[in-house]
């Protein structure tokens, strides 16, 4: 069952009234047999491969944990002794540590690996030795991920890694461990968990209360209108734009691109808003995943406001890790010496950044395209950087105050047209297409006809759709807007009369209803149907 | 070393008053360049290993803050 | 203590808003979880007719809305018979119709299309069958019995059942589709008269497949039992039934199975008007009357009701209600849909030749001998006579000179006035003259060229 299924309902109002209902001791049980059965019904027999990463974590963790204690009560037991043999024991101990580190990461990740990347690999390597003679002699496996392994699989990771270095203590109960690995509102797409901000929730049992079950719920009513209403009718005239892209030239292409982010944008956001929503009735406070990622002034901070637990799980177990180690800091100092402080400062920022979009790339699928995308991203960032006293220079020359409004919303359109043009590549067939598309945008650039002939008509919305799209888009933004300028909606509302609460609560609800794309279409045309 | 960290900080930020500032990284005033920067900078003009894990918003908020850990990484080593 | 108490009334709260969201829901639905709006306004016409007043109601398929029009029996002879049916209606949901009918016209004649039975296929039904036939159904006991008679013969189970009940929460709602007449008053509404495009103006050619068969074939079981089933239930109520068997475009198989079921019913005592073979005695026309197999267009519709309506008239002797001020309400609607109507028919004579007449001549190869010329064609349509056109092809002289005229049955001419050794091009145009103007068909536009010889001696 997915977010936006009736069952799913009937599954969440289960597990909450058995939540309340439990006693407060066994409140946790009940999420772990409702994240089970969830992860049940989606992936089947699946759930093994869950399972079996869980428990691995499990003992990695266990094992780190047991190495570092030992490591602690023997410093503080030969506290005296001189420095070199401290060091020597904590080298062979950290050495120790690593491997088991190094041990687990290698099993979580190699499931992923293989399970969702064997084939990808598989038909370069046979392009590569087809090319030399040598035929196609890795087999195409028929492999099925289970649901969510991309986001457990990070989240396993980062929990080794924070007990390895200390920042956590391993979990005791493996029971509740597996409740950490599969809640079930956030398996699925994520906000990628820290330990130290969920396991705490997710194992105190939490007392009902009526206010947070209403902000849970108005949560996810705003979810299910960006993902029914909005990126559902959104996903009409892009698969056709992007369908039947060669008819197509000019800013059109562009049009389905930013359509397609939006998609993306309102899909995915939405999702989050319905497992947020979900666990903050539960008393559990997920992360925010997006934080109005299309006010943003540059690529840069796009990233740092789409998909935001991604991107402090890259930074907190790649960047960092990598420019702070020793072989990236030697590096800098030898590149300083070459190409002067200004770069030479810079080198090991840069070669992390580009690794970690190439990762986030990468991660998105095993397609060429979802690495051209991260690729794509991390020019323009690491661009930034490289330029960034070119750029103040330009400005000081242009006169372009930085503060001044215009030139924010000159950075704000330049940035969604960077990211729409990103979007070819995560939206587009293969990357050949998305190259292919990308030339035929720039053919007839000047061409915006097609915002008036009617060509979008064709796309399969009519007219009353696209102009429901378009007041569904400004309120959108009015709401992006308002959260940008931290109002809190839940607060306004509780403040209105009743009446005015309901209605804009009656109103919502029937909006899904009525406006929502879901389930099978009728063919509304002719009242004349064949035959019996 | 208060001087020491000043410039350095100041070399890599001239914009930012760092004498003031109480939530550099709570308030996204130093973005993740800085502090891979600045953690460099502290190396060496300090003779510590900043690690990974020692990027927490409480080591770097605030000058003092970062001071702290400073003098905590000299005393380990 | 407090907070539990606290939250108590607030739950409380919760649940009347959820009653009050339900109610809203519940009630919207009916007006945007269609799957067509004729069908919504169909059933929101005869849910909102006065209890108990109406003549009869005909239960089918789509096949009724077409062949029948209420608003033509009105016209024609002043009977109320409303039409209570669904797109591609399945035999075994009749008798829930004629239940359901029953709860706001229990006395009336309940006509039922005999065509609906033509299929033999009873189980297996798509979820599309079965919102058809139960969507914005008043939810009760009947309706409820009637999703799982259909879901019975289908494969749905479980949850999935849902949907019937809440159809709105299955189907994205045609809420773009809605138009001034979902929410319009009822004589705005011309009472379930149809007034589609296509109706009013498609047409398909039949003639060359209808054809009478006489030989009754078996039908299967499950539709024996089904049938059986139905006419016991309108035993023991005491219902009077009408079965009615349109003329439709069926093969040999299908109209064996109807003569079977036609059969039944007329040894249970239940007459059926079958008009299949009246074709030619209601003066139809297979090629310009029928929107496809099944239906009717608005012309046949015209033929078919008045044959109904006179047959009832005849064997049921309603009253003629026209101009009574109870029922001023069918007296509006029907003038407003008359209006309608007329835009696209004539009177019944020469009602086919308001359209453009699709049949081209086809021009034969001249026979040229000296100076003159004989032309002739081939054609096969109706028309009121030709035109015959000319083009002398010399320099930049291309249009067509009228140089003649045929009648209707003429399919030659005779051209003697010719210049020696020269090409002519000829072509020949249809006409239909109608009260005030002539109507010009489509014609060869290339023409048919030939060339006079020299006059030696």
């Amino acid at each position: 069952m997915t977010f936006v299924t009736l069952p799913f309902f009937i599954f969440v109002a289960a597990v909450t009234l058995a939540y309340f209902l439990a006693p407060r001791q066994c409140r946790w049980v009940v999420l772990l047999l409702g994240s089970y059965y969830f992860y049940w019904t989606n992936s089947a027999w699946l759930v093994l491969v869950l399972l079996g990463t869980t428990w691995v974590t499990f003992g990695i963790g266990l094992w780190l944990q047991r190495v570092n204690d030992q490591k602690q009560t023997w410093l503080k037991a030969n506290g005296e002794l001189p420095w070199s043999e401290v060091s020597k024991y904590e080298n062979r101990i950290n050495r120790r540590a690593r491997c088991i580190l190094l041990l687990g990461v290698a099993i979580d990740l190699g499931a992923l690996l293989f399970l969702k990347y064997f084939n990808f690999f598989g038909q370069n390597i046979n392009r590569l030795l087809s090319g030399l003679g040598h035929g196609s002699p890795v087999p195409v496996l028929k492999l099925l991920l289970p649901l969510g392994i991309s986001f457990y699989t990070l989240q396993a990771i980062a929990y080794m890694v924070d007990v390895y270095r200390g920042d956590e203590r391993a979990d005791r109960n493996p029971f509740k461990f597996m409740l950490f690995m599969s809640f079930f509102p956030q398996i699925v797409q994520g906000p990628i968990p820290r330990h130290d901000k969920l396991a705490v929730q997710l194992y105190e049992p939490h007392d009902f209360d009526y206010t947070r079950m209403c902000y849970g719920v108005q949560l996810m009513v705003w979810g299910l209108i960006k993902k029914l209403v909005i990126a559902e009718r959104l996903a009409i005239p892009t698969n056709y734009l992007f369908d039947h892209f060669a008819d197509f030239k000019g800013p059109i292409l562009l049009f389905a691109s930013a359509m397609y982010g939006l998609q993306v944008y309102t899909d995915f956001s939405g999702g989050m808003d319905i497992a947020r929503g979900v666990a903050h009735i539960l008393g559990i406070e997920l992360e925010l995943n997006f934080t109005q990622p299309y006010f943003s002034s540059s690529i840069e901070e796009f990233w740092r406001r789409w998909h935001i637990t991604m991107g402090s799980w890259m930074k907190d177990y790649v960047f960092y890790p990598l420019s702070l180690s020793e072989p990236f800091t030697n590096l800098s100092r030898k590149c300083r010496k070459v190409m002067g402080k200004y770069i030479g400062k810079r080198i090991p920022a840069f070669l992390a950044m580009f690794i970690v979009y190439f990762l986030v790339g990468f991660w998105h699928g095993p397609n060429w395209k979802y690495v051209a995308y991260g690729i794509w991203n991390g020019v323009f960032i690491m661009s930034g950087i490289l330029l960034e006293s070119t750029y103040a220079r330009c400005r000081k020359k242009l006169g372009i105050q930085e503060k001044a409004v215009t030139w924010r919303l000159f950075r704000i359109i330049r940035t969604f047209i960077l990211v729409s043009i990103g979007r070819f590549f995560s939206g587009a067939a293969d990357l050949r297409t998305a190259l292919d598309m990308i030339g035929r945008m720039f053919m007839h650039w000047r061409d915006i006809t097609f915002i008036y002939n009617g060509t979008l008509l064709k796309a399969g919305l009519n007219t009353a759709n696209w102009f429901l799209l378009f007041v569904m888009l400004m309120l959108l933004f009015f709401v992006d807007f308002m959260h940008e300028k931290k109002v809190s909606f839940r607060q306004v509302l509780d403040e209105q009369p009743l009446v005015f609460r309901w209605l804009i609560y009656i109103a919502a609800v029937l909006v899904i209803l009525i406006f929502g794309y879901y389930g099978p279409q009728y063919d509304a045309a002719s009242f004349i149907y064949a035959g019996f | 070393m208060r001087e020491q960290l000043l410039a350095l900080l100041d070399e890599i930020r001239p914009d930012v008053e760092f004498e003031k500032e109480t939530k550099l990284i709570d308030d996204g005033i130093l973005d993740s360049f800085d502090i891979i920067s600045i953690v460099q900078e502290m190396n060496d003009t300090f003779g510590v290993r900043i690690k990974a894990n020692e990027l927490q918003p409480d080591n770097f908020n605030t000058v003092d803050a970062m001071i702290e850990l400073i003098e905590k990484l000299k005393r380990r080593a | 203590m407090d907070n539990t108490v606290k939250n108590h009334k607030l739950l409380l709260r919760a649940a009347l808003f959820l009653v009050v969201l339900a109610i809203a829901v519940y009630h919207l639905q009916g007006i945007f979880a269609y799957d067509d709006l004729y069908t919504y306004e169909d059933r929101t016409v005869f849910e909102t007719e006065k209890r108990g007043r109406l003549d009869g109601v005909y239960i089918g398929g789509s096949d009724v809305f077409s062949y029948w029009q209420p608003l033509f029996g009105w016209r024609d002879h002043g009977i109320a018979i409303e039409n209570w049916c669904a797109n591609s209606m399945r035999a075994v949901a009749v008798q829930y119709f004629i239940e359901e009918a029953r709860k706001r016209q229990p006395d009336a004649l309940f006509i039922l299309n005999l065509n609906t039975f033509k299929a033999q296929k009873t189980r297996g039904l798509a979820p599309e069958n079965i919102h058809r036939a139960v969507d914005y159904w008043p939810l009760s006991l009947n309706a409820i019995r009637l999703i799982h008679a259909m879901c019975e013969r289908s494969d749905i189970t479980g949850l999935d059942r849902l949907e019937f009940y809440l159809p709105i929460i299955r189907f994205h709602s045609g809420w773009d589709q809605l138009d001034a007449y979902a929410f319009g008053t009822l004589d705005e509404n011309y009472r379930t008269s149809f007034h589609g495009s296509s109706f009013m103006s498609g047409v398909k050619d039949i003639s060359d497949h209808y054809a009478i068969y006489d030989k009754p074939k078996p039908v299967s079981d499950d539709m024996r039992s089904i049938f059986g089933d139905l006419l016991d239930y309108c035993g023991e109520n005491n219902l009077k039934v009408l079965f009615v068997k349109v003329p439709q475009a069926l093969d040999a198989n299908h109209q064996g199975y109807l003569l079977t079921l036609q059969q039944m019913a007329e040894e249970r005592g239940y007459p059926c008007l079958d008009l299949f073979d009246q074709i030619d005695a209601l003066g139809m026309d297979l090629r310009q009357q029928w929107l496809n197999d099944d239906h009717t267009n608005i012309h046949g519709s015209l033929t078919v009701s008045k044959a109904i309506g006179d047959y009832l008239v005849e064997h049921y002797g309603f009253e003629d209600k026209r101009g009574l001020p109870a029922w001023a309400d069918w007296d509006a609607s029907a003038d407003a849909y008359m209006e309608i109507v007329k835009q696209y028919t004539l009177p019944l004579e020469r009602d086919h030749a308001k359209r453009i007449i699709t049949d081209i001549p086809v021009l034969n190869e001249p026979e040229v001998s000296g100076q003159s010329l004989r032309l002739s064609w081939k054609y096969d349509d109706q028309a009121d006579g030709f035109i015959i056109c000319r083009r002398c092809n010399s320099g930049d002289d291309m249009d067509w000179y009228e140089v003649g005229e045929a009648g209707a049955q003429a399919r030659e001419w005779l051209d003697d006035d010719l210049a020696r050794r020269k090409r002519y091009t000829y072509t020949v145009v249809p006409y239909v003259a109608l009260e005030g103007e002539t109507v010009y068909g489509a014609f060869d536009a290339r023409g048919i060229t030939a060339k006079t010889e020299e006059n030696i001696g």
